[in-house]
C-alpha cells in the first residue's frame, strides 16, 4: 500500500513521529476496530481511532445519548449506530471506512471482545477510570479476568481523557509498539499509572 | 558553501516550493522506500529547509554526506539512509 497525496497531507505528523513513520501510518490504515461497548470514553476513542485513519465499526442498536459530542450528534441518538456512524465517518474521514486486513476489538465495559487485532476495554472504578489492553500474543483470559474487575461509568472530561488514552493504547498495539498485554488506571486529575493484571491460573495470580 | 562532487545517487525527490514540515515528511518517505546505505539526493528551497531538513535526517540516524548550492536560494542535499 503507497500513501495517497491526500493522505501524506492529512497525516503528516504521523508520518514525522519517527516510531510511526509512513510504514507505520499505512499499518493503521490496514486495521479494523470494531467498537462493541457503549458510553462515552469509547465513543471518543473512536474518534481518535478514525482520525487516524483506523477503520471503525460498530452495529447492533441505538446511539445512546452519552455518546454524542465528537464523531455522533444529539439527532443521532436513538437512531441505527451503524448508519449514524458511518455518515459521520464518511464525513470526518472516510479512510475510517472500509475493509481492514486486521480488526480488533474496542468497549466500554461491558463488552465482549473477538478478533485477531488488538483489544482494548474501557472502564471504571470507583472514580478512577481503567483501561486494559491486549495485543496478538497476550492472554485472553488474563484480559478477561483484568478487565472484568472495570464497569461502566460517567460521561465528561475523565471520559474524554481515558478514551484518548484508549485509543492511544489500540493504536500502540497495532504498531507492535506495546507489551502485549497491560493495563493503567487514570485518576481524576490525569495521572496515569501501571494497573496490576489478575492473572488466569495458567499464568499465577498477584494477588492484588 | 563549497562546491562538491555529487555522490551517486539511487533517488532524487525535488522539493522546492515545499515548505516545512512537508519537506521533512516527503524527505522521510522517500528513505523509507531505500534500503539502507541508499543515497537520496533532495532539492530544496529556501532558508528553513534547508536547515531542517539535514538536522531532522540526522536525528533520525541517517547520514548527510553533502549539500552544495545549485542556483539562488535552491541547495542540493545527498542523504545515506541509516
Amino acid at each position: 500500500m503507497t500513501l495517497s497525496e491526500d493522505q501524506v497531507v492529512r497525516y503528516s505528523r504521523h508520518i514525522l513521529l519517527s516510531a510511526l513513520g509512513g510504514k507505520g501510518q499505512e499499518r493503521l490504515l490496514a486495521t479494523g476496530v470494531t467498537l462493541t461497548g457503549q458510553g462515552a470514553a469509547q465513543a471518543v476513542a473512536a474518534a481518535y481511532l478514525a482520525a487516524s485513519g483506523l477503520k471503525v465499526s460498530a452495529k447492533g442498536r441505538p446511539v445512546a445519548p452519552e455518546e454524542t459530542g465528537f464523531l455522533l450528534a444529539a439527532d443521532d441518538v436513538g437512531r441505527p449506530l451503524e448508519a449514524m456512524m458511518r455518515a459521520a465517518l464518511l464525513d470526518a474521514n472516510p479512510d475510517a471506512l472500509g475493509q481492514p486486513s486486521e480488526v480488533g476489538a474496542l468497549g466500554e465495559l461491558p463488552a465482549g471482545f473477538s478478533g485477531t487485532g488488538p483489544w482494548v476495554a474501557l472502564g471504571w472504578s470507583g472514580n478512577r477510570g481503567g483501561l486494559v489492553y491486549r495485543g496478538r500474543d497476550g492472554c485472553a483470559a488474563c484480559f478477561e479476568r483484568t478487565a472484568g474487575a472495570l464497569s461502566n461509568g460517567p460521561a465528561g472530561a475523565s471520559a474524554v481523557l481515558l478514551g484518548a488514552l484508549g485509543a492511544l493504547a489500540f493504536e500502540r498495539l497495532a504498531l507492535g509498539l506495546s507489551q502485549p498485554l497491560g493495563g493503567l488506571w487514570l485518576s481524576e486529575t490525569g495521572e496515569v499509572e501501571p494497573m496490576d493484571l489478575d492473572r488466569c491460573a495458567s499464568h499465577g495470580q498477584t494477588g492484588r | 558553501m563549497r562546491p562538491v562532487a555529487p555522490p551517486p545517487t539511487d533517488a532524487t525527490i525535488d522539493l522546492r516550493g515545499q515548505v516545512c514540515p512537508m519537506t521533512y515528511v516527503r524527505t522521510k518517505l522517500a528513505l523509507e522506500r531505500l534500503e539502507p546505505g541508499h543515497v537520496l539526493e533532495v532539492v530544496l528551497s529556501g532558508e528553513e529547509p534547508a536547515k531542517n531538513v539535514p538536522r531532522s535526517a540526522r536525528e533520525e540516524g541517517h547520514e548527510v554526506m553533502a549539500m552544495a548550492e545549485a542556483a539562488e536560494g535552491v541547495v542540493r542535499l545527498w542523504l545515506r539512509k541509516g
